[in-house]
């Protein structure tokens, strides 16, 4: 191998649909394509296995299965299928019930039912009891078991995707890269130095144009999570989106929502939560969480948590 | 107050991530447990996964980077019916040589050889197919692999966006071709759909369709 000085730092990229959603890497190093590929190849792996545990599309996924067993049984399920549905209802007790991922009929009356790349929809056998929430799920940490009291939908998607991002950066990690970014449908991890060799600048787009970004962020060893009412508008109903708070159903007054934190699982599960509040008990369930972040109002007014400024690349005009 | 909570959901993170890792990525399947790729950096992975026969390898055919993977602007849409893996990322010029798919490194021997069983009644053929597609952000282009019958991993191999230059959510890997190697943006919030891809996708799937499968 080549020794450092001669090889300059590149940037590597590629790009996959994974997750129902567009996984993207990026690596900055001075090691050769073969070594980037088979870390990228680990990190691929590691998203793929989220996918398999946690997709509510997918008949074969872990997740199905589990939500076809028969109601009151103790089933026995994956690290990754546990972590998720801990971290989930942790956010769900913190939240009372805003953010619950037993949202799985909600989600399949507005429509979101197909698969990401066979459009094929799944049948169910039994409807999800419509009283059924976050407090139906019992989780046996020493057996690794969770037992669902009801028949009922979940959805992990709030939390599965960040979970992938954090899997797939600690592949990457291990190779000890000058640089990487894991980038999941905007749910983003960056790591190190970009090719320039300063911290990386994550835009946030604007909840208007897609083209557009609103603010520009200097950031590393951080995630960052935007949700948005911009994105997946329901097939029914065009002023219904797919961040649904699981105790009404109107629209929320939030445009977009940006976290910034150490865990992309965190980010992510916050931002989607934070965004089911009014604007300034968003900024307060930020703020008492620890995280930093912005929301967006619907009259475009920006507001900020406690030490946003920090991560400004420039002043937001 | 502030610090305890965050301190909680930080652990909560920690312990999940590493209590993963720790276990090589297994998921619980039905009958057999079906490892999942694993990587070499978590030791108790091998002992996880490889016991089961069922070792899944996303290995051999889903790394196929990019940044010097040139396609030109006007490709053809019909294209090869069944590219190999190699085929579709000839470097051109600059640095990097090509490199062979399958994975040169320690670990498990399972990665890298394709077949597992004969997949005669399988819906889909083992093997590496691509598909291309103009739709609202320009030409695409995906790679399919199937892998045991199933779709193991789409990659994105071209797209050609006829946005300005200034879009800030450039598609890999053509941003890096047409920029030399500039850095990347990032961009928080998605903007691009997997529905984009899809015509590309069906194209492939297409190609890989076994035509002795039943139902």
């Amino acid at each position: 191998m080549a020794g450092a000085d001669e090889n300059p730092q590149q940037v590597h990229a590629a790009a996959w649909l994974a997750l129902g959603t567009v996984i993207r890497l990026q690596v900055v190093t001075q090691e050769t394509q073969r070594v980037v590929d088979e870390a990228m190849e680990d990190a691929l792996a590691a998203i793929q296995s989220v996918e398999a545990a946690c997709s509510r599309f997918d008949a074969d996924s872990e997740l199905v299965r589990l939500m076809k067993q028969p109601a009151g049984q103790a089933v026995p399920v994956s690290p990754i299928l546990f972590q998720s549905l801990q971290f989930a209802l942790e956010v769900a007790k913190l939240t009372e019930g805003r953010f619950d991922p037993v949202v799985g009929a909600r989600m399949e009356a507005l429509g979101f039912t197909r698969h990401y790349v066979t459009q094929e929809t799944l049948a169910w056998d039994e409807e999800a009891s419509p009283e059924s929430s976050y407090r139906d799920i019992e989780l046996n940490a020493h057996n690794q078991t969770v037992c669902l009291k009801r028949a009922l939908h979940l959805d992990l998607g709030a939390v599965a995707k960040g979970l992938a991002v954090d899997l797939a950066s600690k592949q990457l990690a291990a190779y000890g890269f000058a640089g990487f970014v894991v980038d999941a449908g905007g749910d983003v991890y960056v790591s190190g130095r970009d090719l320039g060799e300063a911290p990386w600048k994550v835009h946030i787009r604007h909840p208007d144009n897609r083209l557009d970004s609103l603010a520009t962020l200097s950031v590393t060893d951080a995630a960052v999570c935007t949700s948005g009412d911009y994105e997946r508008r329901s097939p029914f109903n065009g002023e219904l989106h797919h961040i649904v708070n699981a105790q009404s159903s109107g629209p929320t007054s939030i445009r977009s929502l940006t976290v910034i934190a150490p865990f992309t699982m965190m980010a992510d599960a916050f931002s989607t939560a934070a965004f089911t509040y009014p604007p300034m008990e968003a900024v307060q369930l930020l703020e008492q969480a620890g995280l930093t972040g912005l929301v967006v109002t619907e009259g475009l007014d920006i507001l900020r948590t406690a030490g946003m400024e920090d991560y400004l690349h420039e002043p937001i005009q | 107050m502030a610090g305890q909570m965050n301190a909680k959901f930080v652990t909560l993170c920690t312990l999940a991530v590493g209590a993963i890792y720790a276990t090589g990525y297994a998921i619980t399947a039905e009958g057999h447990a079906q490892g999942s790729p694993f990587s070499q950096q978590s030791p108790s992975a091998a002992g996880s996964a490889a016991g089961t026969g069922a070792v899944a390898t996303a290995s051999s055919g889903t790394s196929k980077v990019a940044s010097s993977a040139t396609k030109k602007g006007g490709e053809s849409t019909q294209g090869n019916s069944k590219t190999s893996q190699s085929g579709t990322g000839s470097s051109s010029g600059s640095g990097s040589s090509s490199t062979s798919p399958s994975k040169s490194s320690t670990s498990s021997s399972a990665s890298g050889n394709k077949s597992s069983s004969s997949q005669s009644t399988a819906k889909y053929i083992d093997g590496t197919y691509t598909g291309s597609a103009a739709n609202r952000i320009g030409a695409v282009s995906v790679a399919v692999a199937i892998k045991g019958g199933k779709i193991g991993s789409v990659q994105i191999t071209s797209c050609n966006t006829h946005y300005p230059q200034s879009y800030i959510d450039p598609v890999l890997p053509d941003y890096v071709i047409s920029h030399q190697s500039t850095s990347i943006p990032v961009v928080s919030g998605a903007t691009l759909s997997t529905a984009d891809f899809y015509y590309a996708v069906t194209q492939a799937l297409a190609k890989a369709q076994n035509p002795s499968y039943k139902g």
